[in-house]
């Protein structure tokens, strides 16, 4: 595979630059998206803790 | 439980109530904003041929308003980001006003570019025949990224504060309720919560960073890569990042300034932040000299025939008027205020920070007209002349008037100023007690 007519391919066509940006965007999106999840997610964590906490003591 | 807040009370107060002024300030821009969507209408009829812009002058207000609001935009990521991961625990108050103007400025700057297209749907184009050899497509990447991430960035650290609204805010309308229930996403206040939005907002904090520098240098490359005379310079990007750092700065002290006199928020607002921002100030206005005369001597020294010819027009022909206000404006007059009247008095800190904003919209004009206006193909394409048509004018009003509308409906519904980034207590968390500020006194610094 050349490597080098690759990129010329891809700078030189009308085409792989929209599709260059819109997958920037999606991956951007995607992050973010998880992200947000993952930080509100923290608050049910909490709530579950002690549950945990009190599981272990009873088997115990 | 909430954060801990002894200002909670007075930060809140102007989502109580709206008052009477309120609405009819968003009646007159929103009268504006109306009129100048009316000229747009009236440019896609009739096509860009209404406007000033004529061969070989292409661009004319709208792309020099396209510069300055991105410009202006980078006033949040600078106060928010940069400062924050430079750990300056004294910007906590002022971060949310700085991005509010981030996020509000953004739309503008790349809505100007959609109006200067002069038919919205040739957007379409760059997705669908798209290449990156254009610079064109690097500015949407990165303009676009930029104002994804500023959302985001935004809307992450609003998330405490949105949560409290719905909590404490029982009596506003059920719509409102509603909205802070939807947006806080089922926030909790749990101390794991706040682990988790600092450690993203300090990871985001450094891509930010990397954004809205790579943003603005980019934004100077749609000039910098063309040969024009003025714009083929290696300087561009630095200039213009640092021009927009001082715009932003300067638009940060002129809204802290109105929301603190406007919102009774003296207290939280003190006089000590004013102050830190005077001295960031006073190094960006000379690092700004320095690019002007590094710049400048540059061009001048090589006297290259094309590049003298616009030096020239801005030096002592038909722009010099603007360019010497400009340097007035954005250099003498500011800098003689912040050293000698700017201390412990924000009056004199506003007056030069419009000064600052006016020279820097003109000196984005100056870097845009006299370039088009004597092209390096001067034989082929002639002698262009610039002045901006009513269409342009109108549109540019609005824009203005879109930013300040959407700031002032902002203020009434969200805290302005970061409750839980300033409290002195967060919920089983330390953080506060290092990165809260105590209101420092006025002669602090």
């Amino acid at each position: 595979m050349d490597i080098g007519q690759l990129i010329h391919t891809f700078f030189n066509n009308a085409g792989p630059g929209g599709v260059v940006v819109m997958l920037i965007f999606g991956a951007a999106l995607t992050i973010y998206y998880f992200l947000t999840r993952w930080i509100i997610a923290g608050g049910k964590e909490d709530e579950l803790a002690p549950l945990a906490d009190q599981t272990t003591s009873v088997d115990k | 439980m909430h954060p801990k807040n002894q200002h909670e009370q007075t930060i809140l107060a102007p989502l109580r109530r709206i008052t009477g002024r309120d609405y009819l300030l968003w009646a007159v821009l929103l009268t504006l904003m109306l009129t100048g969507l009316g000229a747009w209408v009236w440019q896609y009829i009739q096509g860009l041929g209404i406007t000033g812009m004529s061969r070989p002058v292409y661009w004319g207000v709208y792309i020099t308003n396209f510069v300055f609001f991105i410009g202006l935009a980078h006033s949040g990521t600078f106060i928010s980001a940069i400062l924050r991961i430079a750990g300056q625990s004294w910007r906590a108050p002022l971060t949310r006003a700085a991005e509010a103007i981030t996020l509000f400025s953004l739309p503008f700057g790349a809505g100007s570019i959609i109006i200067d297209m002069g038919h919205p749907e040739r957007i379409l184009n760059l997705i669908l025949y798209g290449r990156f050899q254009s610079p064109i497509m690097w500015d949407v990447t990165a303009v676009g990224l930029y104002m994804l991430s500023s959302i985001v960035f935004f809307y992450l650290s609003l998330i405490p504060d949105i949560a409290l609204c719905r909590d404490r805010l029982t009596e506003a309308p059920r719509w409102q309720q509603r909205m802070y229930k939807i947006l806080a996403l089922g926030w909790n206040d749990s101390p794991e919560q706040f682990r988790r939005l600092e450690k993203v907002l300090d990871g985001m904090a450094i891509f930010m960073t990397m954004l809205v520098v790579t943003v603005h240098t980019v934004v100077s490359w749609l000039f910098g890569m063309t040969v024009q005379p003025g714009w083929h310079t290696a300087l561009i990007g630095p200039f213009f990042l640092l021009g927009a750092i001082l715009s932003g700065s300067a638009a940060v002290v002129i809204v802290l300034a109105i929301l603190r006199k406007t919102y009774h928020l003296e207290a939280v607002l003190h006089t000590g932040l004013f102050n830190s921002l005077r001295k960031l100030l006073i190094t960006f206005v000379l690092g700004w000299l320095y690019m002007m005369i590094a710049e400048h001597l540059t061009i001048g020294y090589a006297s290259m025939t094309e590049e003298m010819t616009v030096l020239n027009d801005k030096f002592s022909g038909a722009y010099s008027l603007i360019f010497w206000s400009m340097t007035i404006f954005v250099f003498f007059i500011p800098l003689l205020i912040f050293i000698f009247k700017g201390k412990n008095n924000i009056g004199w800190m506003v007056f030069a920070s419009v000064l600052i904003n006016i020279g820097m919209w003109m000196e984005r004009y100056l870097v845009i007209i006299p370039s088009e206006a004597s092209p390096r193909l001067f034989h082929e394409m002639g002698q262009g002349s610039y002045l901006p048509a009513l269409p342009e004018v109108l549109i540019t009003v609005a824009c203005f008037a879109g930013l300040v509308f959407l700031y002032a409906l902002f203020t009434r519904f969200f805290p302005i100023v970061p409750i839980w980034e300033t409290a002195e207590e967060l919920p089983g968390h330390a953080h506060a007690a290092a990165s809260a500020p105590a209101p420092s006194p006025a002669g602090s610094d």
